[in-house]
């Protein structure tokens, strides 16, 4: 299979990004100063915030974070079971998601950063730096544990190992690793950034891209350049022409919360919610991250139903959506959500019936 | 219950005979008086009477009277031979950790596998004079480490070259707030090469007085190379030696002890959960009872019944009552009304409930949350008791306050049960929690954003990750 558009053309340095200049020369400068702090780089999805992780470890290393190799690591927890760990590391830092492991999360988070702590690193003509950088992807992920056990070790190994962390909020991120981090936003592209990006991508592949459709899936993305990008392959895949602006794909995981938002508003019974926790497990299980589901849930919710219940259901979603950004179990809450969106749906029609 | 935490808490030995002789008046008179009025007494009966001292018979004389597993009695025999053999050579103190549940023959082994090994024990106790301590004098820190060092212990009786190993059951309570002073003891000791030393720990619920946890963490016991054996509780078969034993001894009074039927035997051996001085104590006391006169059995029918009538019920004379996880789950889940005119109340002592729960909070509250939606009839009542469960989830997100948890299940049971008001009968299958573990694609060469990936099974046209439908 040869190159996505999104990995082919994604930039490699600070030069070649196309949008947020300012900032990426900031960071520029940041990263010529020999002293580098621990970095938080947080957003909404698909706003870049990877490449310009990559773009910084790039400006550090030289070329030579580039070369890649896959490892799997397996760490032994306390109550000895092994946990597997699939890591991206170059010889110059190591990228890993701690959150696929779960609850072992903090396990791996103190092993892998101390077995790399542990090494010292000697500076040559080709690495002018004395240190290695782990890439946390997913921090807000992390269990509670996790986090405390990362803010004693980001203090402890902090002369040779920098953290870079990337998530894609920050409130569950605890005070503590926030404090000890440079935080950094990376909002998301407007849709002009967008089209522009989407332009330019085709104009290498030598593809023609209207402006109107162009304009179309950057709006249908949601900010989401990289979905922009992938939205506007498929559907060159699919049909080639670029003119039907209706026929953009959208992703299937999307289709089916729609489909159980539409369930959470027909059926109101126990057996339907054992059916909907089913459903939430398997989005939860395919990595699917629990806000995106909420928010995708309210949004079939609210679309579709009676105008009066609107209120009582956004105060509801108000409350179960903090609770879950605060916990670590999000299939309570969406759970208790959607009963109680049925108990207001069911209220609802019964009042329709006596009127 | 009550009456018999009552019970519990008396040198229960001159009270039985108490009761068994004078049932009503003398109540308060001293033990000595008591022993004469008991000896007049028989006198007019037998003149041959063997006074037995039960407590002291019953300890363990040698190895084969122990009710603790052959492998751990050969274990710390091992242990004992090694150690001592190091110490002669002038190696490094020697550090033993004992753990396990009260009751389960700890001490009683150590004591005994010394003894037939003709080994010393020495064994710390804390000091009582708390107050001295305050005005002058040397603090309870520096004479745990005199007490390894030996210089002001040493006995004028002993040869010089008779074994000894030190045992430390009480811990000074300074450590458990300066914990670092305890390792400080442990590091002098360890190279100065004294004698062997065994450290015993009971198994405790408690967070904030496991002194294994506290005092023994890992990288310690590493560092000591502290060797660790842990106890279980005694097994049914071990106790049921262990009362025979008992039994024989209390035979030698025939007078005083009667022989309690198999049943009796059969119930104080499940009642005592593994806890083999509280199963001797309760066989004791049930010796007495059956001797003694009517009014005491009448007294304590309730119990006695129970244990006679189903040998797997754990009766009140026992521990503290620990409730199994689904045992828990199905008091919670399905909870006992009260129905008192308009008004009800949940027919349960929640307090009790809840400090029977052998579970971690957390555990339970993941049980409950997976089970819960079955036991329910009503969507309002399920909407009520989801919320408690999504409420209660942060308060047992706070794992450092065990407080708080604990506050998390008592608003968790509570809730659950009062809200379950339409409850569901028919039988159904407690459910393990699920584990939420996020598939990932093998031998991905790129990291693939999860809402990303329908694009890439389409582009890619192959079914590579999981398709919703």
């Amino acid at each position: 299979m040869s190159l996505l558009w999104v990995d082919k053309y994604r930039p490699k340095d600070f030069a070649s990004l196309d949008y947020h200049i300012q900032q990426a020369q900031e960071l520029k400068n940041l990263v010529e100063r020999s002293d580098f702090p621990h970095m938080l780089i947080y957003g909404p999805s698909g706003a870049g915030k990877k490449t310009r992780i990559m773009c910084i470890l790039k400006e550090l290393f030289g070329p030579g974070v580039e070369r890649l190799k896959m490892e799997n690591v397996t760490v032994t927890t306390p109550s000895n079971k092994k946990v597997e760990i699939m890591t991206v590391n170059s010889n110059y830092h190591i990228e890993i998601n701690p959150s696929d492991v779960g609850i072992y999360d903090r396990v791996i988070v103190m092993d892998l950063i101390k077995n790399i702590a542990q090494g010292q690193h000697i500076t040559t003509t080709n690495n002018p730096r004395d240190f290695k950088v782990v890439v946390l992807t997913e921090a807000d992920n992390l269990t509670n544990d996790a986090q405390h056990a990362l803010r004693r070790t980001m203090e402890k190994y902090s002369s040779n190992c920098r953290l870079i962390l990337c998530a894609t909020s920050l409130s569950p991120v605890i005070p503590a690793i926030q404090s000890r981090c440079l935080l950094v936003r990376v909002p998301a592209p407007c849709i002009k950034e967008i089209v522009n990006v989407l332009q330019n991508t085709c104009k290498k592949e030598d593809v023609n891209l209207p402006l109107p459709f162009a304009e179309s899936v950057a709006k249908a993305c949601n900010g989401n350049l990289r979905r922009a990008i992938l939205m506007c392959e498929a559907c060159k895949v699919e049909n080639n022409t670029f003119q039907d602006v209706s026929n953009i794909p959208h992703p299937d995981w999307e289709i089916f919360i729609r489909k159980v938002a539409k369930s959470i508003m027909d059926q109101h019974s126990i057996s339907n919610i054992m059916k909907i926790r089913n459903q939430l497990y398997e989005l939860l299980t395919n990595g699917i991250p629990a806000e995106i589901i909420f928010r995708n849930i309210v949004e079939g919710l609210v679309i579709r139903c009676d105008p009066e219940v609107v209120p009582y259901l956004v105060r509801e979603a108000a409350i179960y959506e903090h609770r879950m950004t605060q916990g670590n179990k999000h299939i309570i809450h969406l759970e208790a959500f959607a009963i109680k969106a049925m108990c207001l749906f069911q209220k609802a029609s019964i009042e329709r019936h006596i009127h | 219950m009550k009456s018999v935490n009552r019970w519990k808490s008396f040198d229960f030995g001159p009270k039985a005979i108490l009761d068994e002789n004078i049932p009503h008046k003398k109540l308060k008179t001293n033990r000595k008086s008591l022993v004469n009025f008991r000896k007049n007494n028989h006198q007019t009966i037998s003149n041959n009477i063997t006074e037995i001292n039960f407590l002291n018979d019953i300890i363990p004389q040698t190895v084969g009277d122990l009710c603790v597993h052959p492998k751990k009695i050969k274990e710390i025999e091992e242990w004992l031979k090694f150690a001592l053999h190091l110490t002669n050579h002038k190696k490094n103190t020697q550090f033993l950790l004992l753990t396990g549940p009260t009751g389960c023959g700890k001490t009683a082994t150590t004591l005994t596998v010394c003894k037939s090994m003709n080994v010393k024990v020495v064994e710390w106790i804390n000091p009582v004079d708390i107050d001295f301590e305050f005005v002058h004098g040397s603090t309870q820190t520096s004479r745990f480490l005199d007490f390894f060092s030996q210089s002001k212990y040493s006995s004028l009786f002993d040869s010089s070259d008779s074994k000894k190993i030190l045992l430390v059951k009480e811990f000074p309570n300074i450590f458990l707030k300066r914990i670092g002073e305890f390792f400080d003891i442990l590091e002098e000791c360890y190279y100065k090469a004294t004698y062997p030393v065994i450290f015993i720990c009971s198994d405790t619920s408690s967070k904030d007085l496991n002194f294994q946890r506290i005092l023994f963490p890992e990288e310690v016991q590493m560092k000591y190379s502290i060797a660790n054996i842990n106890f279980n509780a005694c097994a049914p078969t071990l106790l049921k030696k262990a009362i025979e034993r008992a039994q024989d001894v209390l035979k030698r009074d025939p007078n005083t002890f009667k022989v309690p039927s198999p049943a009796i035997r059969e119930a104080v051996i499940t009642s005592s959960g593994g806890d083999i001085r509280l199963a001797i104590h309760q066989f004791y006391m049930a010796s007495l009872r059956e001797s003694a006169d009517l009014h005491i059995i009448t007294d304590n029918k309730k119990s006695h019944k129970k244990c006679l009538g189903n040998k797997f019920t754990i009766k009140n004379m026992g521990k503290d009552e620990k409730l199994g996880l689904f045992h828990g789950l199905g008091r919670v889940l399905n909870p006992k009304r009260q129905v008192d005119g308009s008004s009800w109340r949940i027919n349960c002592d929640i307090e009790k409930l809840i400090d029977e729960f052998n579970a971690q909070p957390n555990n339970f509250s993941s049980f409950l949350f997976e089970n819960y939606l079955k036991y329910f009839g009503n969507l309002l009542d399920a909407g009520h008791a989801a919320d408690v469960l999504s409420f209660t989830s942060l308060l047992l997100g706070n794992w450092e306050n065990s407080d708080c948890m604990k506050i998390g299940l008592w608003i968790e049971v509570l809730g659950l049960m009062i809200f379950n008001q339409h409850r569901e009968s028919r039988w159904t299958q407690i459910s393990a929690p699920k584990k939420i573990e996020k598939k990932c694609a093998i031998g991905d060469v790129k990291y693939v954003h999860a809402t990303d990936r329908f694009y890439y099974n389409l582009l890619a046209e192959n079914k590579k990750y999981h398709a919703f439908n």
